[in-house]
């Protein structure tokens, strides 16, 4: 493992589709590599950037397209990594309110609880706002 | 010169900079006040024509209502509500072109102050465009048009207020909108019609959006809003007209004040109704977690104690204890995700399923997987809950116990060794349908203690994103093993509250303690 | 008859479907003695959990039985976080 430092912030935007979430993930995992995260972490933040993702691309627009930002910046005291997720879809807290079609069995979800409970296992500080017309989802992954 | 929106850190360094921001903002404001006042007394009310003196107490009135708007939103965003940075960037502007018009009518007639003059009414000049510019991004974000259309527009907008600043730049050599003569008079030439084309055309553009949205706003808002760009407008059109008055910005700040207080109204009342109802919530929430104690006084065979602090808004964290048979006593605790109203409902309801199921003789594991199919049974609800549930006999000190996604329980035993009694746990509740759950037996010996909490207290973060953690816990639990339930858990409470430092409580806090006293 | 899955190196939203429709084509054939071999999977969201319950589920229900041999670190991290190692048999 590398002695990483890096403050500068990255950030992307992509269309909300699922098809994009390879390179969701892999912007997040070039950025952790550099900033010296071990092969565990980067593992569970991939777990913790699908969980998101395919959340907003599943529910974030409804049938319109729209986009997402992903931004990635490391903390202060260069342990950890915040990670953040931005749409302008429709105002939805994935964390707390029940999703839209409950009327699916678990097993027919996409996404679900489930998800959720794994971020939030893996996943430091996992925090939901809405601020200027944007769904915000922060999140810390620690290097080690 | 605008807020941010402000970002959950520290409450209290928050607080202190948006303290400093109404000092700073206002010291600037009230200089600028001052300085017409005094510009005005300088120059002598009676030396000036009448009309300007309108225009003058006009800009004045609408400076001193554009720096209360602004105080306004500054403190909306230290209470954490939304506030348009945009709106503030408009203020911003509005205040600015106010003082220049006051400036540029009170330097008019000035021959020693013609540079002045100029430079200020440039300024002015500048300031149309510019409010255009962040006026369209206001609305933009409040209607929110398709990206694509979005980011076209955008770059439109942009560009034309690039292209007319420009202009008003080149007037300095020109001369093609105003000149200053030397006399010190200013006067409008020409081609002045066409710096306010960019005006007009922005106009057109918000409100051929707002038609294309309009089903995104309520009906009095569009109405607002519509008043907010016909208004100016048409100020703007008679001020073309009629030389010496300039009244198009304060027509602009009373309307952006009206407009400020229709949001306001409505988003007041929808946070009033929203905020009785978490109260009434909490009200509820309260009333449902057990919390007389000494509970069970006649019962010499434990003690037990239990508390729960929430976090600013109502959550779903509970915990409950109740007998459930003259030898068996039932214990709870858990966590629903989420917070709020929704959190705090599905709280109420899983409490109440769990205790009937215990009491109608249900083992842990049994309960669990109950109350996980009653609510799952209309399909998955997208919310989950963490439990942990033990049956503990109370004359022997035996018990059965179940994890469902949990944390893990605290044992401190007579002789004061504490450990965190780990095992593999099932998945939370309403995860998933028809999942087995899976108990384990335990048995308490006397004076042995048992502590059970919610993931407020390992996750109870300070300032430097610090985590308070399973050791911490561990080691009040050793140093304080010997004490009362009730007084281990203030122990618990305040060496988080200093290790937090005062930060802000993101999450319940929840505990309860059994010590086993024997049968 | 019993018969053994390798399943791929990851598990998730991309390649779930692709996964489940595997098994259930397994089912349809009346198998439900599944070993499912994890060797290559060095990932796993939640959709793949839950893609490996329902299939538990159903060989339970059919009398059989889905055992799952060589996690990996992730795998077996997963499934002990989300409580699902106390439910499958993994050897």
């Amino acid at each position: 493992m590398t002695d990483p430092v890096i403050t500068e912030e990255e950030r992307i935007r992509v269309a909300a589709l699922i098809d994009n979430l390879p390179d969701v993930q892999s912007f997040v995992r070039d950025y952790m590599c550099k900033a010296g995260a071990d092969d565990m972490v980067l593992l569970n933040t991939e777990l913790a950037v699908e969980e998101i993702f395919v959340n907003i691309a599943s529910y974030a627009y409804e049938d319109k397209s729209g986009e997402a930002e992903v931004s990635i910046r490391s903390a202060e005291n260069g342990e950890s990594v915040d990670i953040c997720f931005a749409d302008t879809g429709k105002r939805f807290d994935p964390l707390s309110v029940p999703e839209p079609d409950i009327t699916l069995s678990s097993e027919e979800r996409q996404i679900g609880g489930l998800g959720i409970f794994l971020l939030r296992q893996v996943a430091e500080d996992v925090r939901y706002s809405y601020e200027e017309g944007k769904n915000i989802l922060r999140f810390r992954m620690r290097l080690s | 010169m605008a807020a941010e929106n402000g970002k959950k850190s520290n409450s209290s360094l928050r607080n202190e900079k948006i303290a400093g921001r109404i000092i700073t903002d206002s010291f600037v404001c009230i200089l600028l006040i001052v300085f017409v006042i005094a510009f005005l007394m300088i120059r002598g009310a009676g030396n000036i024509k009448p009309v300007y003196l309108i225009n003058i107490s006009a800009d004045l009135s609408g400076m001193v209502t554009g720096y209360v708007l602004y105080i306004c939103c500054i403190i909306d965003v230290s209470r954490g509500a939304d506030s348009s940075r945009y709106y503030q960037y408009l203020l911003n502007v509005v205040i600015l072109a106010l003082f220049t018009d006051a400036v540029a009518w009170l330097l008019n007639g000035l021959p020693d102050f013609r540079a002045a003059n100029i430079i200020d009414n440039t300024i002015y000049y500048i300031c149309m465009p510019v409010s255009c510019f962040f006026f369209w991004h206001y609305i933009a974000e409040l209607l929110k048009p398709e990206e694509k259309i979005r980011a076209k527009l955008d770059k439109t907008v942009l560009a034309g207020m690039i292209i007319c600043i420009a202009l008003c730049i080149i007037n300095l050599f020109a001369g093609q909108y105003f000149t200053v003569n030397a006399e010190g008079e200013y006067g409008r030439n020409a081609l002045y019609p066409i710096h306010q084309i960019y005006g007009f055309v922005m106009i057109a553009l918000c409100l051929w959006l707002m038609k294309l949205q309009r089903r995104k706003l309520r009906f009095y808002q569009l109405i607002a809003m519509v008043l907010y760009l016909i208004t100016p407008f048409a100020v703007s059109v008679m001020t073309m007209m009629i030389f010496g008055l300039s009244l198009a910005y304060p027509v602009l700040m009373a309307v952006m004040l009206l407009m400020y207080c229709v949001v306001n109204v409505s988003k007041g009342r929808e946070a009033a109704a929203a905020s009785r109802d978490m109260q009434v919530a909490a009200a509820i929430q309260k009333r449902m977690l057990p919390d007389e104690f000494p509970a069970f006084p006649e019962h010499g065979e434990f003690e037990i104690y239990a508390s729960m602090r929430p976090a600013k808004e109502v959550g779903g964290d509970f915990y409950d204890f109740f007998l459930v048979d003259k030898d068996h006593l039932g214990l709870v605790m858990a966590d629903v995700s989420g917070k709020g109203v929704p959190a705090s409902l599905l709280m109420m309801v899983a409490k109440s399923i769990i205790k009937n199921s215990m009491q109608a003789g249900a083992s842990p594991a049994q309960c669990l997987s109950q109350i996980n199919r009653q609510l799952l049974e209309r399909g998955d609800i997208g919310m989950f809950i963490t439990v942990w549930l033990a049956v503990l006999n109370i004359k022997t000190g035996e018990g059965i116990a179940a994890n469902a996604g949990h944390e893990h329980p605290g044992l401190i035993s007579a002789n004061g060794e504490a450990l965190l009694v780990e095992y593999k746990h099932s998945p939370p509740v309403a995860v998933m349908e028809d999942i087995p759950f899976t108990e384990h037996g335990f048995k308490l010996n006397k004076g042995d203690k048992l502590l059970v909490y919610t993931d407020g207290v390992t996750e109870a973060m300070n300032d430097r994103s610090e985590l308070f953690g399973e050791e911490r816990l561990l080691e009040v639990l050793k140093s304080c093993g010997q004490l009362d339930p009730d007084k281990l858990i203030g122990e618990v409470d305040n060496a988080i509250a200093v290790f937090t430092e005062g930060a802000e409580q993101s999450d319940d806090l929840t505990m309860l303690c059994l010590e086993y006293i024997g049968g | 008859m019993s018969e053994i899955y390798r399943t791929p190196e990851k598990i998730d939203i991309g390649t779930n479907t692709a996964f489940s429709e595997d098994l259930k084509e397994i089912a349809s054939r009346g198998i439900f003695d599944l070993v499912l071999d994890m060797e290559d999977t060095v990932y796993i969201s939640s959709v793949g959990l839950r893609t490996i319950l329902a299939m538990d589920k159903e060989c339970k229900k059919n009398g059989g039985k889905l055992v799952i041999k060589n996690a990996g670190e992730m795998v077996n991290k997963v499934m002990e976080i989300t409580g699902f190692s106390q439910i499958l048999t993994i050897v």
